[in-house]
């Protein structure tokens, strides 16, 4: 029975009634609130024309991805396009027994391929016009066959004309080849389908969403390890050897592909060269640009708004209203926020940075080229100090940058296991390094937990052991293998090394900026020292400590950090004078002080009267002049919202303020000219932010007008003052 | 909290205990009462120290007619340390509890090194240099010359503490080396000579193993302790080998021909007496005619390898009394060894072969040579020598000629023609090696009326009776509670591309198989937070298995997520990349150690908390099975004790993957991973033979994973881990109060458990 709008109605029978009654009663005790559907969905899914494949207008010069990509969408979106209705009707036979029913039809075949198929076959069948009996013998399987036919004819007409440009139809071709191969909750799905829906909630790229067996053409980056990161600062560039006739220009992607400029300048090679020198340098200036400008400066200034909600509200009074500009802002107010925020960490150095610099080879001749990064540079300085003090001793006087680097390449640094050191510059290093290193582990001596040759309290009486070893090189090993190890732990150690020294300048920085004139004191170069070495006692405490064991509370003690001991421990210089007082006179001077304590009486009479007292307090305190001239309207008085924009105005007013009065005495010009933008800036305040902001009080909230009139003040004073000193100046 | 063992009060200073800490209590109050020995295996990081201290001090205190003494062995001299700083704590705890002085004396000993506190000598580094340095000062022949001389050097220390110190009893308290050294400099005594004395009155003393073990020492330093004391050693997995190495020499070319110097200035000497003052040798004659026993009444110098009450009671054969008979006797054992040393393939023979060939050859007998360590200590003192680091070689004979003429059995002497690793440059060594790691441990068991061996691995139990050829009368292994899954063991049998991985000498050389063992490593490296440790079968495996890495740039993938340091041959080297890794991972930046099973790292040093988050262990360390030495050992070992072969070794392998791995746990709040990548271990034999700690959480899912499933099971379990662990989570579980523990079913609970082995 069909439910359908134009079907004719039946009178209910009485079993039927009841039924609709129960179970609307039965629903309503649910108490289930279904609101009614109030759109118009549409004509019912019969009445929609079926849809047409549509073809994604992609092309075989589009790179194979996006083809693929695209192509999965469209397919998607056809195959998921079925109409589904959930048009409501309401019965109208019921409505006489108080109550709506509604009830949602959806057509059976929706969502059942093969129903589809089935509703489509059918439709096309009505329409087709039957042929005369007598053309054709009317067997059922032609019949079928026409019928087929001509429901598929549009879509296979259409495909079949588009065939050739179209990649989405190839690909469509593709899957439909393949059978159906995943089950999913007992559904066999195709692989597209799959595919579409992992795009579709948002999977990675589609090669891998695909996990189709063809690798796709893009390669890995080399440098970032993204895919397809063919940015700028991705490229590299060769430019055409010397000899050669043409002048070219390579710019080389990261996937290997590579783009070829021949430049072809009419007057000449020699012009040529140069215009393609020009534009080398200004290529290699522009990769250097894009490398090192970190986008992640925008982070951290988002960062440093958001961690910080005072600074976050400043920026937004100030910066969007144009009060102040964004560099200044950064600049002025928000380098202030950076202090107080502590010392900043240090980027340590990589442990791999030798191994980031892949050699590459450019095919045709053979060369090895390095690619050097500054950063890479000054890891290597900072890891070997001694590379560092060669490079300022040698470059430029005795050897070129390249070469320098070249040298480096070969020697041990780089390659480990190399072992010959012949006249090369950096045969000295390894000296001085293996000095180090020497000194290093004769260092570790003192230390009594992890000193191995000492571990074990062997009281061989008269050990012959020592006779037993054979000279040189441990027995069996391979020495190459032996000093490839000791570098590689050489490596390291300098690397946590670096880490120290940086620590220990940060340090050394801070202690300077806090007392500029201070006397540089020993200790506290040995401080960061102290905290590395704890006492051997402390250390087996720890180890012995189960915390799990014992019930106590530890609480979190703030050292105390001394940068200047000296002052610590003596404390105020002592008093001279009671120094030289004879024992006797102490006694004396001990009793006079008791009686006079004893005698004491409070003398009241002479101090301040309370009135008076209390009103002195209150001129000196702002906060409470303010209150007093507000008429006793307190913070907690005003509604919320305006005591919010109230503390908001006040704290951006407070730190322009700040910055105004930390322009005096003006002596610099420099000092001068920021008290002018000051000034500018208090007005422009005063101007856009204060005044509306009184206004809005008084109208909106029926706010005395005197709620301003302590800000108000601070800034006419500071005006005042900018108005005189500008008149004295200018006399 | 006080506890109630067994009906016996026991201070334990904390106020949680852990379930199986209980357990190992009553295991070993039952011992004590039994006055036998035992076997306790308990899982590592579970307080194994405080627990056998607190029920052992606390079982002195109840029951002083049963037992006086603690003697405590273990391996490092950290570990010393710890024992003491233990003790102070659990003394403070008491005598907070009782509200009186408790009367504990313990302190810790160790070599003149450790605790010499004169100027002069202990500016020394070297243990060998102290201890020549000492024995110049205070020697007693040269402390009487002094007494004639003035201007012969005294050690100051030494002589007050000579004068003052013998009478005055260590007063009560805990010492550990640095108490006693400034202990000694406050009275202006000798810290290790009042150490030596104070052992004997002692309740508790801490000292390394040598001092029990090794014949040499143990007849000078622990000869008078009293038999109603307990001994304990701790880490004691490898005691055996310590048993065999105190009693093995090894005599090269180089030895003999030092030795054959030292005996040509000793004759020297000798002549030259007998021209000055031949009184003095002709009083060492009559002296040694009226026997040994008289004439060693004085301190020891050179001491006796051999086991005491054997020899003493004899005469010294008449052909070596007097000096110059000694010296040429000396000579002659000594040209025959050199003679045996020029083969050219290795000869192995029992010590009544060679007793026979050096009569044969040598005409020397059996008697005299037992006598010869003792006679020659003896005209040492004669001649009034003062460096004995010269004579060491001619000790060493000596020594040999002792042990090689008094023990028929149970010993080998192997005589190689090269060494094993090159085996192209003559070098020939002269093994004297002990077999029967009983020998040297049997007075030990003998005289002291209880003996607890005790380590976190010491799996399977049954062994360890077999080879130290002793009854025990416990012997159980504890497992560990867990209120989570702190420990993950696994077993990676293969890489990603499903090449089998193993360490087995066919295919370690394999490009494949140290690739995955690379692309294993810094898979693991790249999840694993803080500091990884990894350890290596052998020196030479490590050293090319790094190289292999570094030409495949395996090495530079590692670097990339952590610092590199690898452990070396030369000790103070390792110690560097040691402390280095420590720091690395003190300040986040974590790190990797490749490491040596059986090396000094992975015996001595504890990889708690973030100090290693995860050891690796590849491949199973296996003993050089060519070696002959061992090779002999293990059909001794099958003759006597009937142990097979394989089982000896396929033991001896696990206890050290296990002592590796278990170096990652200390205490239940630490985790750690646990990760055996060999094929092999996956094996039933192998699989059972970890500690029952250990295969407790290693379930048979995870016994054959590749390289990928590994790190899928680690990454979710890491992420558990890192959560906060309160003790809340623990507390019940695997951490009890007192009112907990004193419940009847939890009592019920733990001796069930402490039952379940048997």
């Amino acid at each position: 029975m069909s439910l359908g709008p134009n079907f004719c109605r039946q009178q209910l029978r009485p079993g039927g009634c009841i039924l609709i009654r129960n179970v609307c009663r039965n629903l309503r005790r649910l108490d289930i609130n279904v609101p009614q559907e109030e759109a118009d969905h549409g004509p019912p899914p019969r009445q929609i024309p079926p849809v047409a494949v549509s073809y994604t207008p992609t092309f075989r010069r589009d790179p194979p991805c996006q083809q693929k990509q695209l192509a999965l969408e469209t397919i998607a979106k056809v195959t998921s396009s079925i109409p589904t209705s959930h048009i409501i009707y309401v019965d109208v036979t019921a409505i006489g027994y108080e109550l709506s029913t509604h009830f949602i039809w959806i057509p059976s075949y929706v969502g059942v391929t093969a129903n589809d198929l089935v509703d489509r076959l059918a439709i096309a069948a009505c329409r087709l016009t039957l042929p005369a009996a007598d053309t054709l013998p009317a067997t059922l399987s032609l019949c079928k066959q026409r019928v087929h036919a001509s429901a598929h004819r549009p879509t296979i007409q259409h495909r079949n004309d588009e065939r050739p440009v179209s990649v989405s139809i190839q690909q469509y071709d593709h899957f439909t080849s393949i059978p159906y191969k995943y089950q999913r909750r007992g559904l066999l799905v195709r692989r597209h389908n799959l595919v579409a829906t992992r795009l579709r909630l948002g999977y990675g790229p589609i090669w891998q969403v695909g996990e189709s067996e063809d690798v796709p053409l893009y390669s890995l980056c080399k440098l970032c390890d993204a895919h397809n990161a063919n940015h700028l600062q991705h490229y590299s560039q060769k430019i055409s050897p010397e000899g050669k006739p043409k002048v070219q220009l390579q710019i080389v992607l990261h996937d290997i592909s590579s783009h070829t400029f021949q430049f072809c300048n009419p007057e000449g090679r020699d012009k040529q060269v140069v215009e393609r020198n020009l534009v080398k340098e200004r290529l290699s200036q522009l990769m250097n640009q894009n490398k090192r400008q970190p986008p992640d400066e925008l982070m951290q200034k988002k960062r440093m708004l958001d961690e910080n909600e005072q600074l976050q509200q400043l920026y937004r009074a100030l910066v969007p209203t144009s009060i102040i500009s964004v560099d200044e802002f950064w600049k002025e107010i928000a380098s202030q926020y950076k202090q107080t925020m502590g010392p900043q960490q240090d980027v340590g150095v990589s442990g791999a940075f030798l191994a980031d610099i892949k050699p590459q080879t450019d095919g045709n001749n053979g060369k090895v080229q390095y690619n050097l990064t500054p950063e890479i540079m000054a890891s290597v300085f900072k890891t070997y100090p001694t590379v560092k003090k060669k490079h300022s001793d040698y470059v430029p006087h005795r050897m070129t940058e390249s070469e320098f680097w070249t040298r480096f390449f070969q020697s041990h640094y780089y390659s480990v296991h190399t072992t010959s050191r012949s006249e090369n510059v950096f045969s000295e290093c390894a000296k001085s390094d293996d000095k180090e290193w020497n000194r290093d582990v004769n260092s570790i001596q003192n230390d009594p937990l992890y000193d191995l040759n000492d571990i074990y309290d062997g009281e061989r009486v008269h050990s012959v052991e020592g006779d037993l070893k054979v000279a040189g090189p441990k027995a069996g090993s391979n020495i190459i293998h032996a000093t490839m190890i000791k570098r590689f732990n050489q490596h390291s150690l300098n690397i946590l090394k670096a880490q120290n020294y940086s620590e220990k300048e940060k340090i050394m920085d801070e202690i300077a900026a806090k007392n500029p004139n201070g006397i540089p004191n020993g200790e506290a170069n040995q401080e960061p020292d102290l905290h590395l070495h704890k006492s051997k006692k402390v250390r087996i405490e720890e180890k012995l400590s189960y915390d799990d064991l014992e019930n106590k509370a530890n609480t979190e003690i703030t050292s105390l950090t001394i940068h200047q001991k000296d002052r610590y421990l003596t404390g105020p210089t002592e008093d001279t004078t009671t120094h030289g007082l004879p024992p006797r006179q102490v006694s004396a001077l001990q009793d006079q002080l008791r009686i006079a304590v004893d005698n004491w009486n409070p003398n009241l009479h002479v101090s301040q009267d309370p009135e008076s007292a209390y009103k002195a307090l209150q001129s000196f305190s702002e906060q409470s002049r303010k209150s007093r001239s507000s008429g006793g309207i307190h913070g907690d008085q005003l509604p919320r919202n305006l005591h919010k924009e109230l503390t908001q105005v006040y704290s951006s007013a407070g730190e322009l303020l700040r910055h105004f009065w930390s322009c005096f005495p003006p002596r610099t010009p420099q000092l001068q000219e920021k008290l002018h933008k000051m000034h500018e800036t208090l007005c422009r305040y005063h101007a856009v932010t204060i005044r509306p902001f009184h206004e809005m009080a008084v109208n909106d909230y029926n706010c005395n007008s005197t709620i301003l009139d302590h800000l108000i003040g601070m800034f006419n004073i500071a005006n005042t003052k900018f108005e005189n000193w500008k008149a004295r100046n200018t006399r | 909290m006080l506890l109630d063992v067994d009906g016996m009060q026991v201070f334990f200073p904390y106020d949680f205990i852990y379930p199986e800490q209980y357990s190992y209590m009553l295991d070993l109050k039952r011992s004590l009462d039994a006055k036998g020995h035992c076997i306790l295996e308990m899982p590592s990081g579970t307080g194994k120290t405080i627990t056998l201290l607190s029920l052992i001090v606390s079982y002195l205190r109840a029951f002083p007619q049963n037992l006086t003494k603690l003697i405590y062995c273990s391996r490092t001299i950290p570990e010393l340390e710890k024992v003491i700083a233990e003790l102070k704590k659990l003394k403070n705890y008491i005598e907070k509890e009782t509200g009186e002085p408790a009367n504990i004396t313990g302190l810790a000993l160790a070599s003149r090194k450790h605790l010499c506190v004169n100027p002069e000598v202990s500016k020394a580094r070297e243990g060998k240099l102290v201890d020549n340095g000492c024995y110049a000062l205070t020697a007693s022949y040269v402390r009487s010359r002094a007494q004639r001389d003035d201007t012969v050097p005294q050690c100051d220390y030494f002589e007050q503490f000579d004068l003052h110190g013998k009478e005055f009893p260590l007063p009560a308290g805990t010492y550990n080396l640095d108490d006693l050294r400034e202990f000694g400099r406050q009275k202006g005594w000798c810290p290790y000579f009042l150490a030596r004395h104070a052992i004997v009155q002692a309740n508790i003393v801490v000292y390394s193993y040598h001092y029990m073990l090794d014949p040499k020492i143990s007849e000078i330093v622990s000869k008078e302790m009293k038999s109603e004391a307990c001994v304990v050693f701790d880490e004691a997995h490898n005691i055996d080998n310590i048993c065999i190495d105190s009693m093995s020499i090894n005599i090269n070319r180089r030895v003999l021909d030092k030795a054959k110097t030292s005996l040509n200035s000793l004759h020297e000497h000798i002549s030259r007496i007998k021209e000055s003052d031949s009184n003095r040798l002709r009083d060492e004659y009559s002296r040694l005619v009226e026997g040994l026993r008289r004439a060693s009444n004085q301190e020891h110098i050179v001491a006796n390898p051999i086991l005491p009450k054997d020899l003493l009671e004899e005469n010294v054969p008449g052909n070596i009394r007097t000096a110059d008979y000694f010296v040429s006797f000396m000579r002659r054992l000594i040209d025959f060894l050199k003679m045996r040393l020029a083969v050219t393939h290795a000869v192995q023979e029992s010590p009544a072969g060679i007793l026979k060939d050096l009569k044969n050859r040598a005409f020397i007998d059996r008697k005299p040579l037992r006598f010869c360590s003792e006679r020659l200590s003896s005209i040492v003192r004669t001649l009034e020598l003062t460096d004995i680091s010269d004579i060491s070689p001619l000790v060493a004979v000596a020594h040999f000629a002792t042990l090689v003429s008094t023990y028929l059995q149970g010993f080998v002497v192997i005589i190689e023609p090269f060494e094993d690793k090159a085996p192209n440059i003559p070098n020939p060594i002269l093994y004297l090696r002990c077999l029967d790691s009983s020998l040297a441990i049997k007075p030990v068991f003998t005289k002291f009326q209880t003996v607890v061996i005790t380590s976190g691995t010491l799996s399977p139990l049954d062994m360890y009776p077999k080879i130290l050829d002793f009854h025990p009368v416990i012997q159980n292994s504890f497992t560990m509670t867990l209120a989570r899954p702190c420990i993950l063991p696994m077993i990676v049998t293969k890489g990603n591309d499903q090449v089998a991985i193993s360490s087995k000498f066919e295919s370690r050389e394999d490009p494949a198989v140290v690739r995955n063992y690379g692309k294993l490593l810094v898979e693991m490296g790249t999840i694993v937070p803080d500091g990884m440790v990894c350890f290596f079968t052998s020196y030479l495996y490590l050293e090319s298995v790094v190289a292999t890495w570094y030409d495949h740039g395996i090495i530079s993938d590692l670097q990339r997520h952590k610092l590199v340091f690898i452990e070396t041959q030369d000790d103070a080297e390792t110690s560097l990349a040691l402390l280095n890794y420590m720091k690395a991972c003190d300040k986040g930046r974590g790190a990797i150690l490749l490491a040596v099973a059986r090396g000094k790292v992975s015996e001595g040093i504890d990889f708690d908390h973030h100090y290693g988050r995860c050891v690796i262990m590849m491949g199973i360390p296996f003993m050089y099975t060519q070696s002959r030495i061992l090779k002999a050992r293990l059909e001794y070992l099958r003759d006597q004790f009937n142990i097979r072969e394989n089982d000896f070794l396929t033991f001896d392998a696990m206890r050290h993957a296990a002592q590796c791995v278990g170096r990652v746990m200390r205490g239940k709040t630490d985790y750690g991973i646990m990760l055996f990548a060999d094929k092999r271990f996956s094996r039933a034999d192998k699989k059972s033979k970890l500690p029952r700690w250990i295969q407790e959480y290693l379930v048979d899912s995870k016994c054959n994973l590749s390289t990928e499933e590994a790190v899928q099971v680690t990454r979710p379990w890491l992420r558990q881990m890192a959560q906060p662990f309160t003790r809340d989570d623990q507390l019940g579980v695997s951490l009890l109060t007192l009112e907990q523990l004193n419940s009847a079913s939890n009592i019920e609970k733990v001796q069930k458990r402490a039952q379940q082995s048997f």
